[in-house]
């Protein structure tokens, strides 16, 4: 069903990743743009088109022993761009959904990104 | 964490690796907008909702604590930009509600149920919890966690053609999925009295009548037939089925015509009964609608993971009714068609216009809807009569044609009586020849909660449909995404010039255009405008 395609992997090096607090990702139209700032817990902003549209957003998961994003610590980050082709089994708008210039008038043109993988260690596991 | 940045829209999800089973008592998931903006908001009473609440529209600094939450999704309408916040790829989890961090704030954050730990049943259709953990879910320490998502866009048409949801998805993991066909049905919980001069039985819930629907259905493509709540004897026992029904004749019935039939049941039935899918399966049933959950704790969220696990077993498809807005179920679970979770046409006066206009925004941008449109009778609100069993549509006859276009289902109730679609067989011709999947979808005008007007592609014929609320528009069409240097045959629906005040009058028309026609469309208020393209004609 799914075919994807990495066409780029960007890889920041987990040591050089640790030093920075900040990593972002942008959409491959450029127009997107996430931030995420890992300091007392995990922030994000998002701007798109030039605007920003949300700003110190948090995010986190508090579990009965732990706080995932509590006093994070960012461990790594990796950059990885996908293009690939979805065929919905039950397409109820396309039934093709790609990254793709909009020639082929049955194919959705606003699929496509970029993805940011980070981890982080918890307190308790932190050197 | 796992981010993903797309050209429309950004989304992010938990990634665990802990050992054994963990317990996620809170999720802190707090969007703080940069600048204030109206926010459109399905605000239920409490987390027991079948989410059919009207639109609310709340400027965002005014958004108080205190105030009632969220349903998701939300859409954010800011000046320039617009996004959509909802969930996906949820499953063993809780699901998530929205609720404003305080007035001023111009921010708010995730709220979950707690999963209930004791329950006993509350009459045929539902539970009444007795007791609930301090845990929002426990579930396995390594796994991926549902998709917090934005969908952001410039235009509102953009809300209409997203694929953020087909982007999020989940594998399918059912493997072969050739024998869950989509398509339309025929129903008969609002319009069950057929009548007239072909009618020469006493009708009801009984063998006559499902033989009259099967003959429609069967006369005019249409797949199925659902049967609603009175064909079992009881509502608690899925066995033994109501004598003046003879179930195995009327399947039988179904089968020589090629009309397959689903039966809807409240899902404590189910729940007490999953070997009911077996039973099915043998008795030649194709699909069942299960109705009245109400609720998206986790373990809510877990029993329409079994049920369309173990109705997938045995080759049964399921619609969900008083159900939540999709998430991803329907993609693992393929058998899954279609969902309530909607301010639907069963809401008779109180399913207005106004509100529906909203839908293809929200509601449709995450999934699929069973809004059971199609009504033959028409009334402008204030005008508005009608109760089961004859129900009748608030809009324009144009209008409630045109929102059968619009809706998307894989499952799609034609909601009126069969003999009311004969008294309009144009109407009825052009329904049923409305698809309900698509090859593609664009948006030629549209404002959010304003009108909505939309062209849709399945082989060689093209579907428009438009639709307003109560504000008489006036709208040029350009039907440039016709095939250049052709000329194709264009069937349309319109308003009447009493539409306004009679809401049932419409026009039909026949017309050639190409693409470099500019269609002029008159929507009255509350009024539609919907069209067929037949390229090859």
């Amino acid at each position: 069903m799914k075919k994807p395609l990495f066409l780029a992997v960007l890889l920041l090096s987990s040591f050089a990743a640790f030093a920075q607090k900040q990593v972002k990702a942008t959409s491959p139209d450029g127009q997107v743009q996430v931030t995420v700032t890992v300091s007392d817990r995990i922030y994000y902003d998002v701007e798109s088109h030039g605007e920003l549209l949300f700003k110190q957003s948090h995010i986190g998961m508090t579990l009965r022993d732990r706080t995932l994003g509590e006093k994070p610590a960012l461990k790594g980050s990796k950059v990885t761009k996908v293009n690939e082709t979805v065929t919905p089994i039950h397409p109820l708008k396309f039934s093709k959904v790609e990254n793709s210039s909009p020639s082929p008038s049955a194919v959705a043109t606003r699929w496509s990104g970029a993805s940011i993988t980070t981890a982080w260690p918890t307190a308790s596991s932190q050197p | 964490m796992e981010w993903r940045v797309y050209n429309d829209g950004v989304a992010y999800r938990f990634v665990t690796a802990l050992k054994g089973d963990i317990e996620v008592m809170s999720e802190d998931g707090t969007w703080q907008l940069a600048t204030p903006a109206k926010l459109v908001l399905q605000q239920p009473g409490g987390f027991k909702t079948s989410c059919e609440e009207n639109y609310s529209v709340v400027q965002s600094n005014e958004w108080k604590a205190d105030d009632k939450m969220s349903e998701l999704p939300i859409l954010v309408m800011g000046e320039k930009q617009k996004v959509l916040i909802s969930e996906f790829d949820l499953f063993d989890y809780a699901g998530v509600f929205l609720k404003s961090v305080g007035e001023g704030s111009n921010a708010f954050s995730i709220i979950q149920p707690k999963c209930p730990t004791e329950y006993e049943d509350d009459g045929d259709r539902k539970h009444k919890i007795l007791k609930e953990a301090d845990y929002v879910a426990k579930t396995q320490g390594t796994r991926t966690f549902p998709w917090r998502y934005m969908l952001i866009t410039q235009t509102d048409g953009q809300l209409v053609e997203s694929t953020m949801p087909v982007r999020l998805a989940p594998a399918n993991a059912i493997g072969e999925t050739d024998w869950i066909k989509v398509g339309q049905t025929c129903w008969d919980w609002l319009n069950g009295i057929p009548y007239g001069p072909d009618v020469t039985f006493k009708s009801g819930i009984n063998l006559d009548t499902y033989k009259y629907f099967i003959d429609f259905a069967a006369r005019n493509g249409v797949g199925y037939i659902l049967i609603d709540e009175g064909w079992a004897r009881n509502t608690r026992n899925p066995f033994e089925t109501n004598p003046e029904v003879h179930l195995p004749e009327i399947i039988a019935y179904g089968k020589s015509k090629g009309v397959g039939v689903i039966l809807w049941l409240p899902w404590l039935t189910v729940e007490h009964h999953m070997d009911l899918f077996e039973k099915f399966e043998e008795w030649g049933i194709k699909g069942t609608k299960i109705d009245f959950m109400d609720r998206q704790d986790q373990w809510m969220i877990n029993f329409y993971e079994r049920v369309a696990k173990e109705a997938a077993k045995h080759h049964i498809f399921v619609d969900f009714h008083g159900a939540f807005h999709p998430s991803g179920l329907d993609y693992k679970y393929p058998n899954v068609l279609t969902y309530e979770g909607v301010r639907g046409m069963e809401y008779n006066g109180s399913c207005k216009p106004d509100n529906t206009v909203w839908l293809p925004f929200i509601r449709n941008a995450v999934g699929p809807m069973d809004y059971t449109p199609g009504s033959m009778l028409n009334y402008q609100p204030e005008r508005h009569h009608g109760n089961r069993p004859i129900c009748a549509g608030v809009g324009t006859k144009a209008f409630n044609l045109a929102i059968f276009v619009l809706a998307e289902s894989n499952l799609q109730m034609l909601m009126d009586n069969p003999c009311r679609y004969d008294q309009w067989p144009d109407c009825r011709d052009f329904l049923t020849s409305v698809p309900v999947n698509w090859d593609e979808t664009r948006v030629l005008q549209a404002e959010a909660g304003q009108y909505c007007v939309v062209a849709k592609r399945k082989g060689d014929q093209w579907f428009i449909g438009g639709i307003t609320n109560s504000t008489e528009r006036n709208i040029d069409l350009k039907l440039d995404f016709l095939p250049a240097g052709k000329e194709c045959r264009m069937t349309y629906f319109a308003d009447g010039i009493n539409a306004d005040k009679i809401a049932m009058d419409y026009i039909r028309k026949q017309s050639r255009v190409s693409n470099t026609t500019v269609q002029p469309i008159h929507m009255v208020r509350n009024g539609g405008w919907c069209a067929r393209i037949d390229l090859g004609k």
